[in-house]
């Protein structure tokens, strides 16, 4: 599970005997499906763990995890390290594509509910647990300096998948607040992470 | 830059927007270098979220995420004549998450104002990071309730069923110790109480609520399947 301890820190412990990121993902854009099996060991906790938060049913999260994984491997090439991290990178796809499968399948999606709170709440490994604790805690005290307003905005967008229309209702607001609360809740996101706050 | 569209920024970042309006919105990020700078400074904020639902999924999906991927042809890079290196980025997403988008109608009323005192509300249960929502159809509509383990809390939402004239909700909470009463829905339309240890069980009553829980039984589920 070092691997997984290594990306998590990513941005923020640099270690010497790491491989560089952006390195793996050019070896993936070179047809290397070693460096892409690294990188599926990095990221799938982190994609599974979005798709599963936002489509629900276990079998679906692990068709979106794949059809992410299969979309990285085809895009690797025209991944620009200009916009961004690998792992921005893939966790941008992961989300959208979770959210467009979920708005896609609104009709089966009670139905998949139905099955899914029948199945056992699925365990975090003890890895992860570890690995993502930092990160977690992190994140965690940066969502918490946030307005309750903004807080909420952001988390029932991010991992609701509703859409802020559908936010705006849920929270009694109108849309244009909703729409501020949002950007203001992820610049202030920003700051404090930027800002080592929540580290 | 357009100063409505520009607000979008945030929605945008969560994949918040309808079809329509985040196809605008692209189409707008393409002539709008200030907002294409905030979203990329704010696209690492977002991806952050991810930590805290991180999951291990299931091992098998390695080795098919693999055997896919090799027989999987790559596209190459973009690098034409005149094109924009910054847009690269961006065109991948866009293009890796393509898949059909139908809107959806959610309601849900209730009110939470900035100045409301620091009560747990139901949407803030909704919207905790381990909430797991349960949607239950039943004869007058679809009844939510949400769970929230870290919290402690479940959350109620009766909006979408067809409240009779007269009539309420009632939460309870069937224990060793008997049948408690933990909220009657009189005027909201959504409640949070804290969890129990036993069956949660949401009924229809007249109005005011009930000592004890009448035949109607809309929605039961011990604590610990919820």
């Amino acid at each position: 599970m070092r691997r997984a301890l290594r990306v998590v820190g990513e941005e923020s412990s640099p270690d010497p005997t790491d491989p560089d990121p952006g390195a793996v993902l050019v070896a993936v854009a070179g047809g290397d499906l070693d460096a892409f099996g690294r990188l599926y060991d990095d990221l799938a906790p982190l994609v599974f763990g979005v798709a599963r938060r936002v489509v629900r049913d276990p079998s679906r999260a692990e068709e979106v995890t794949q059809e992410v994984f299969t979309e990285v491997w085809r895009q690797a090439a025209r991944f620009d390290p200009a916009r961004g991290s690998v792992r921005t990178w893939v966790l941008t796809i992961a989300h959208r594509r979770a959210v467009d499968t979920v708005r896609s399948s609104q009709a089966s999606r009670a139905r998949e509910e139905h099955v899914a709170r029948r199945e056992p709440v699925s365990v975090v490994g003890p890895e992860e647990a570890v690995v993502t604790a930092s990160e977690h805690e992190g994140v965690r005290r940066c969502l918490d300096s946030l307005t309750p307003l903004q807080s909420q905005a952001v988390r029932l967008a991010y991992y609701q998948g509703f859409t802020y229309p559908e936010v705006a209702e849920l929270l009694g607001r109108p849309l244009p607040t909703v729409k501020t609360r949002m950007r203001d809740g992820l610049i202030r996101l920003r700051d404090c992470l930027e800002a080592g706050d929540g580290a | 830059m357009a100063p409505d569209v520009h607000g979008l920024v945030g929605a945008y970042l969560l994949d918040a927007l309808e079809p329509a309006e985040r196809a605008e919105f692209e189409a707008h990020l393409a002539v709008c270098p200030e907002c294409r700078e905030e979203v990329d400074s704010l696209r690492s904020a977002t991806a952050s979220l991810a930590g805290e639902v991180a999951e291990t999924p299931p091992a098998s999906l390695r080795g098919r995420v693999l055997r896919t991927a090799s027989e999987m042809p790559q596209l190459p890079p973009v690098v034409a004549a005149g094109s924009r290196p910054r847009r690269r980025w961006l065109l991948g997403a866009i293009a890796a998450a393509a898949a059909v988008i139908v809107g959806v109608g959610v309601t849900v009323g209730m009110v939470v104002r900035d100045d409301d005192p620091p009560r747990m509300t139901a949407a803030q249960v909704m919207s905790a990071p381990d909430a797991r929502m349960h949607k239950e159809k039943t004869s007058d509509g679809e009844l939510m309730v949400a769970m929230s383990h870290e919290m402690h809390m479940v959350a109620v939402d009766t909006a979408h069923l067809s409240r009779p004239a007269g009539m309420t909700y009632q939460v309870w909470w069937h224990t060793d110790a008997g049948m408690e009463s933990a909220g009657v829905l009189d005027e909201e339309m959504a409640v949070a109480v804290p969890v129990e240890d036993g069956d949660l069980m949401v009924t229809m009553e007249p109005m005011g609520g009930s000592d004890e829980p009448s035949e109607k039984v809309l929605f039961q589920m011990s604590a610990e399947r919820l």
